[in-house]
């Protein structure tokens, strides 16, 4: 159910945030160095914004999803992965077509299992896919819904992560780049946590070996998830005026000051920042602040400026600048 | 009350302050007053008159006057006196000193950054600390920073080119934070950033006017400073804190060492080349010794040592040869013993094979360990009880052939014998010398055993020896050779005989014919024939026929094919006589003609143009004495002096020939001090040295990554292999090998090509195979950049490049060709041709340059002295016609030379003070220019034994390398040359110093001090290898001279690579300090030639 009231979240809304905020805590025990990817996945999660890690193989993108996944009580039917390369077909992520209903002259696709269903998704390789997939989506990522039959279906997708070596830059995959709001390099950790690499890693693999599932016991639900979302959908939404938000979450010297890092982004390290982007920024600074301490946004919450390079190697260069403009 | 003009805030005001400039102007430079009341603007002057107003009203301004009433200002439009006035309440006023600064800024909408801006601030308080915290967060350093005194506080100023976007920013929302950001609005005018000044230009050139700058902020309040203002760096106005407690560690007065125990350990698998056999392990080599090839076994050298505990050891090694199979494998079967190969990174430590030693340790601690040396070999075995260092002296190891002698019966006492005892004395054998296999040759009686005579006691008794006697010993089928001690004796005897004749100009019989008989006596016929064919040429009491028997008695023994019945007009009929061939008929006609036998009709023309043939592989002097004696016989002083002018045509034209002229002997002699392979082994050695000093010293700063570090390891390992140290090499190449792919693409490939060279020479493959390797390199570059940088360094270096191609011979006017190419046929016509080329005054300088060239060489081509006398009589007197002093050098040194080959010393030394002049002219000839003359000069003089001449001659030339200033170290070494040549080392150390030096004066252009570092280099091939090192580690020490500026220098620095390049090649050269010798010898030997040929001829 997505249709809380203000009145009806209103009273365990803290108590949502505290659950959400111990099982980010939780789940950081079973990996090592991922702190801010596990922060990162909890704020995009929470404003159903999708999440792009960028890095080399063997940096437990995956792991970070599936357990993320599972922490949140979430069964195999609600995850959909997949690793996608220029010969994927729209069926293998869509579902089949139906054939006995093709037959009938209906295009029909059966979904079960694949994306349409899923309620968090993590696809690999996003880049490698064709046109075909990128169209199909492009559409579920703006409009949540595919098509059936010629008619638009929603999608159960809450959540997407995705992951690449590499970003191109093709002007054809600059639309879906400009939908991954925050992107976020994963660097391999043994340099810096040589030890405690080795032994989470045996720790896992005995995990693996025994069948247990210790991270599915999460402080959070996904339900929690979705109310903080439908939470701060009903914040935007109330008060009067179109500036109510800003002017009661956001103060001014905030404000301005996330104008400034943005428009130097722009001018001195050319990273563009389209419209939706910087819509979907203040989103996910207001989620993040309201996640964190439960009230307005303060000067750490507009970190996650860092993460909104476009290109590959802007990444580093942004993450860096941001950091030192802030005086983080 | 003032008269004043009200601004309405909008684009209109600039439109209104523009009339009123242009109507009054002496008003902008009034004083004025900027009042402001709520969104009411005026600005009025005291200094507007009445009438001025009524001006400006008419031309559109609203003008007002202004009063103040009690507290308050009021106003009233101008000319309507009688209307009610209108209060100002609460009204700002701001004086200003002229119409500009009264204008305030108008605020701009999204302002861009501009190119400079200057942050001011108070010096007091934070806002400097953040501003520069932020500023050098974002890593711009470059910044300056300033201080001004205004008056009431101390500003502070940070400037900055391409400002931070966010500062400026924050500069213009955060007011309250005390950082104003100003970015200039016009030359002199700086207007507070995200606001305009109406005027800006106008205010500028104001400003600039009175030598100032200033400062505008938003509210319109102007600051000036001087237009110079003082800044510093950023740094200068830190006081860096780093609030930590100190310890300051010492150095410990102990270095701590740590014993670590070396073992052997299995290693990679290597070729055994180095044994140490026990006397019964030394005898199973028989069957090698039986099978294997007498080449192959050249390979194999022997030592006879003493080892303390197990007595005679024998120390066996292999030195393999390209293209010659390896025995290691066999041997170390055959033996039974542990075989051992040198170990990477210390050429004279040994392992057992497929072991290597660990730890692994630097190369000098080892040698220190180990006691290594390049004169000691160490040899690590391991012998069950733990290992054991064998300390290998420098001891003469000798071949193995050597101990071998190849008998017809099997006398395998005597050899085991021999090889017992091979190494510390030699005692006398009586073996049974194998039948000749001369079948043709008549066999005579055995004549009586004659005991065996000292041929050296003879000759120091002075007595000559038979001919016959000769032959008979020759003959004799079992003979009592000499005791191995009197071969020695005898050796050693011939050896001192082979070194006076190899010091040059031997012309004495006497000389010649004794190391004859002792060649022969060693066995050594071909040698023997070439001391007895100089004998009979420097015969001082008529030519001995009995001796020109002996020589064709000699040369039939070198020619078993030829049986004694195959006579003179069939051996002169054939085509294409073989070495063999051609020198068994030389003999046999001069013991006829000599012998005044009868010859068959139509031999003697036969053998004169037989003779007379340049391509005839026989030597000149056997080629003369041919001659000579065919013409002597017949009287024909005719005959004789058109032979005279062929042979020496032919030495005008190419000098002694190498291959047949010079003795095998001589040529040893000249190269080697002592026997091939141990001056061999002493020259790598000496070799190996030089480079370890010099490696030593480049290796002093290399670093990881660094692209001359990697250079100077592969062009030293390049040397190395060279040299025969393939494991250093490879040490040395591994790092730079192993890093390659973090080095730039031009880099990278260079490496590559260098590493193709070092494995060239690993594997001593020929120059094509390299030049192939390369080709295929830069094919596979494909990007531009890269390629155009590795081609740059490829054309420069000796290494790298393809052999240089002759230059095509310059063009010249249809008609001189023709003519050249007429006298060239006809050399008679060389002098008309010369003359008229110097006369005729269309032809350019290089065109009578090349006649003269041309003419000189075609005349010197006949021998004939008229005729070359009659040429360079002809250009001599013309030369100074040919302005350009390079060219007129060339034909000089061309002129020289044909005047040193008629003798003509009068003409050398005037054409000699021809080049001094040159070189003393004001505008002096490039020195490559000048070489062209000296070189063939100082060759000239050489010949004609004129040393004194030459000495004076480059005395004249030596004060030129200090007038010389760019090409004063090519001169200086070219000089050395020279000196060294005639043997003046104390004048050539001296030039080679200087040259040296002058190399490296910084005060020369860089081109030119690589120039002369590369002469230096090139001329110290010349000498000692001791020296060339100790000389060229100067060079090496002072490396950073050689910088250059070219655009590769992102990558290399071409100078220094060359300059290394050049030293290792010179310090690794063999070729050309031996070819110097042999040079020498045969300049000697032609002029020793000439002379008999002239008094030969005028005897007749």
């Amino acid at each position: 159910m997505t249709t809380w009231t203000m009145e009806e979240l209103e009273p365990e809304i803290d108590a949502v945030r505290t659950r959400l905020l111990a099982h980010q805590r939780e789940l950081k025990r079973y990996f090592v160095g991922r702190d801010l990817e596990i922060d990162l996945m909890l704020t995009a999660a929470a404003a159903q914004e999708p999440l792009l890690f960028v890095g080399p193989p063997g940096t437990a993108k995956s792991d970070l999803v599936v357990k993320f996944t599972e922490s949140l009580g979430l069964t195999d039917e609600d995850y959909f992965e997949y690793m996608l390369t220029k010969f994927t077909e729209p069926s293998e992520i869509l579902g089949p077509i139906d054939i006995d209903l093709l037959k009938q002259g209906r295009f029909v696709r059966r979904t079960q299992g694949k994306l349409p269903e899923a309620r968090v998704a993590f696809l690999d390789e996003i880049f490698k896919s064709n046109s075909a997939i990128l169209n199909t989506l492009l559409t579920i990522l703006n409009e949540r819904k595919y098509y059936q039959d010629g008619m638009p279906v929603p999608v159960n997708l809450a959540v997407l992560f995705a992951a690449t070596n590499d970003i191109p830059e093709q002007s054809e995959l600059e639309a879906m780049s400009d939908r991954f709001v925050l992107k976020i390099e994963t660097r391999p950790v043994k340099d810096t946590h040589f030890t405690e690499l080795v032994d989470a890693g045996l720790r896992n693999e005995s995990f693996k070996a025994t069948g247990r599932r210790p991270w599915a016991d999460g402080s959070a639900s996904f339900d929690d998830l979705l109310k903080m979302k439908r939470y701060m959908d009903l914040t935007f939404a109330s008060g009067k005026g179109a500036s109510a938000d800003r002017e009661h979450f956001f103060p001014p010297a905030v404000f301005a000051e996330m104008r400034r890092v943005v428009r130097t982004l722009e001018s001195e390290d050319k990273v563009f920042v389209s419209d939706r982007k910087l819509v979907k920024l203040y989103r996910l600074i207001r989620t993040h602040a309201f996640l964190n301490h439960g009230g307005a946004v303060d000067t750490p919450d507009l970190m996650l400026l860092a993460y909104s390079g476009n290109r590959r190697q802007e990444l580093p260069v942004v993450q860096e600048k941001v950091r030192t403009l802030l005086g983080a | 009350m003032t008269l004043g003009v009200r601004l309405r805030g909008e684009a209109a005001d600039l439109a209104a302050l523009q009339t009123l400039a242009r109507a009054l102007p002496e008003l902008v430079s009034a004083r004025w007053v900027e009042v402001s009341a709520g969104d009411q603007r005026i600005l009025a002057s005291p200094e507007i008159a009445e009438d001025a107003a009524e001006t400006l009203r008419q031309s559109g301004l609203d003008v007002i006057r202004l009063t103040r009433r009690e507290n308050d200002l009021v106003l009233r439009d101008f000319g309507e006196d009688d209307a009610a006035p209108s209060p100002l309440p609460g009204a700002h006023t701001r004086n200003a000193q002229h119409l500009l600064e009264a204008l305030r800024p108008l605020p701009v909408d999204r302002p861009r950054p501009p190119a400079e801006a200057l942050f001011v601030m108070s010096a007091h308080g934070d806002a400097p600390r953040h501003v520069l915290e932020r500023v050098l967060l974002l890593g711009r350093d470059d910044v300056t920073v300033a201080e001004w005194l205004a008056r009431d506080e101390r500003l502070f100023v940070v400037r900055a080119d391409r400002p931070p976007h966010y500062l400026l920013m924050r500069a213009h929302e955060e007011p309250d934070e005390g950082v104003r950001a100003y970015a200039r609005a016009a030359p002199g005018l700086w207007v507070e950033w995200g606001f305009a000044h109406p005027l800006a230009a106008i205010a500028g050139e104001v400003v600039r006017e009175r030598g100032r700058d200033a400062l505008v902020d938003r509210d319109g309040r102007w600051r000036e400073i001087d237009e110079r203002w003082p800044s510093r760096s950023v740094y200068d106005a830190l006081k860096p804190e780093l609030p930590a407690a100190r310890v300051r560690l010492t150095p410990a007065p102990d270095e701590t060492r740590f014993s670590v125990r070396l073992r052997l350990a299995p290693g990679p698998p290597s070729e055994p080349e180095l044994w140490l056999l026990s006397p019964e392990q030394l005898l199973r080599l028989e069957s090698l010794v039986d099978s294997a090839p007498r080449d192959d076994l050249g390979s194999l050298t022997l030592a006879r040592l003493l080892h303390p505990d197990d007595g005679p050891v024998y120390l066996l090694r292999e030195r393999p040869r390209a293209g010659r199979r390896r025995l290691g494998l066999r041997i170390s079967e055959l033996c039974e013993a542990e075989g051992f190969s040198h170990t990477d990174g210390a050429d004279n430590l040994y392992l057992p094979v497929g072991s290597r030693l660990l730890p692994a340790m630097r190369r000098d601690e080892l040698k220190e360990l180990l006691g290594l040396d390049t004169a000691r070999a160490a040899v690590l075995r391991d012998r069950g009880d733990g290992p054991e260092v064998i300390t290998v002296p420098a001891v003469d190891e000798e071949p193995l052939d050597r101990f071998v002698d190849y008998i017809a019966t099997d006398r395998r006492v005597e050899l085991d014998r021999l090889l017992e005892d091979a190494v510390f004395h030699f005692p006398g054998v009586v073996v049974n010398r194998p039948k000749k296999v001369d079948a043709v040759r008549p066999q005579r009686d055995a004549p009586e055993k004659k005991p065996r005579r000292s041929f050296a006691d003879l000759f120091k008794r002075g007595r000559e020896v038979d001919a016959n006697e000769l032959e008979d010993e020759q003959t004799t089928e079992t003979e009592v050779l000499p005791s191995l001690d009197e071969q020695a004796a005898l050796r050693a005897e011939a050896r001192a005989l082979e070194q006076r004749a190899a010091e040059g100009g031997v012309t004495v019989e006497k000389a010649w014919y004794e190391l004859a008989v002792l060649k022969e006596l060693l066995e050594e016929v071909d040698d023997a024939c070439a001391s007895l064919e100089a004998a009979l040429l420097f015969a001082e009491e008529g030519r001995d026929v009995e001796r020109a028997r002996t020589l064709a008695s000699w040369r039939a023994r070198l020619a078993p094919h030829r049986g004694a019945d195959d006579d003179i007009l069939q051996l002169a009929l054939e085509e294409d006589l073989t070495p063999t061939d051609a020198t068994l008929l030389g003999a046999r006609a001069l013991v006829a003609l000599l012998g005044g036998e009868p010859l068959p009709d139509g031999v003697l023309p036969v053998l004169v143009r037989t003779f007379s043939r340049p391509a005839l592989p026989v030597s000149r002097r056997l080629a003369w004495l041919v001659l000579w004696a065919c013409h002597q016989t017949t009287s024909d002083k005719l005959g004789l002096t058109r032979a005279k002018e062929a042979l020496i045509g032919q030495l005008n034209d190419r000098g002694l020939n190498e291959t047949w002229d010079l003795p095998r002997f001589i040529r040893y002699a000249l190269a080697l001090d002592d026997d091939s392979d141990a001056s061999g082994e002493r020259n790598r050695l000496e070799q190996l040295d030089a480079l370890d000093r010099l490696w030593e010293l480049a290796s002093s700063d290399l670093r990881e990554l660094e692209p001359l570090s990697a250079y100077k390891r592969l062009l030293f390992a390049v040397g190395y292999a060279r040299a025969g140290a393939t494991g250093q090499a490879r040490e040395l190449a591994r790092p730079v090998e192993d890093e390659l792919p973090a080095h730039d693409r031009p880099n990278r490939e260079l490496f590559r090509l260098y590493l193709a060279r070092l494995a060239h020479a690993q594997s001593d493959d020929d120059d094509d195979a390299f030049h192939a390797d390369v080709e295929q390199i830069l094919v596979s570059i494909g990007d531009d950049r890269a390629r155009r940088a590795v081609d740059w360094l490829r054309k420069r270096s000796p290494w790298l490049r393809a052999a240089e191609h002759e230059p095509p011979a310059p063009w010249l006017r249809p008609q001189l060709q023709r003519a050249l190419e007429a006298a060239e046929r006809d050399p008679k016509k060389a002098s008309a041709t010369v003359r008229r080329a110097l006369e005729e005054r269309e032809h350019f300088d290089y065109e009578v340059a090349q006649a003269v060239v041309r003419g000189v060489r075609a005349v010197m081509r006949t021998g004939n002295d008229a005729l070359i006398d009659d040429v360079v009589d002809a250009a001599a007197g013309g030369l100074r016609r040919i302005g350009v002093l390079g060219h007129r050098a060339l034909a000089i040194g061309c002129c020289i030379e044909a005047a040193a080959a008629t003798g003509d010393l009068g003409t050398v030394h005037r054409l000699l003070d021809g080049i001094i002049e040159i070189a003393r002219a004001p505008r002096t000839p490039s020195v490559r220019d000048l070489l062209r003359a000296v070189r063939p000069a100082l060759l000239a003089l050489r010949r004609l034994g004129a040393a004194g001449s030459a000495d004076h001659f480059l005395h004249a030339l030596v004060p030129l390398t200090e007038s010389h200033q760019k090409d004063r170290a090519p001169l200086a070494a070219a000089l050395a040359d020279g000196f060294l040549q005639l043997g003046d080392r104390g004048a050539a150390a001296d030039l080679i110093d200087r040259a040296s030096e002058a190399s490296r004066d910084a005060q020369l252009e860089y081109g030119a001090r690589y120039d002369g570092a590369a002469a230096v280099l090139d001329t110290l091939r010349h000498w000692p290898t001791a020296e060339r090192a100790e000389r060229g580690a100067e060079l090496l020490r002072d490396l950073d001279a050689f910088n250059d500026t070219f655009t590769v220098r992102v990558w290399f620095p071409t100078h220094k690579l060359l300059v290394i390049e050049r030293l290792v090649d010179t310090v690794v050269d063999v070729i050309t300090f031996s070819s110097d010798r042999v040079r020498a010898y045969l300049d000697a030997d032609e002029l020793a030639l000439r002379r008999r040929i002239a008094h030969d001829w005028s005897e007749l």
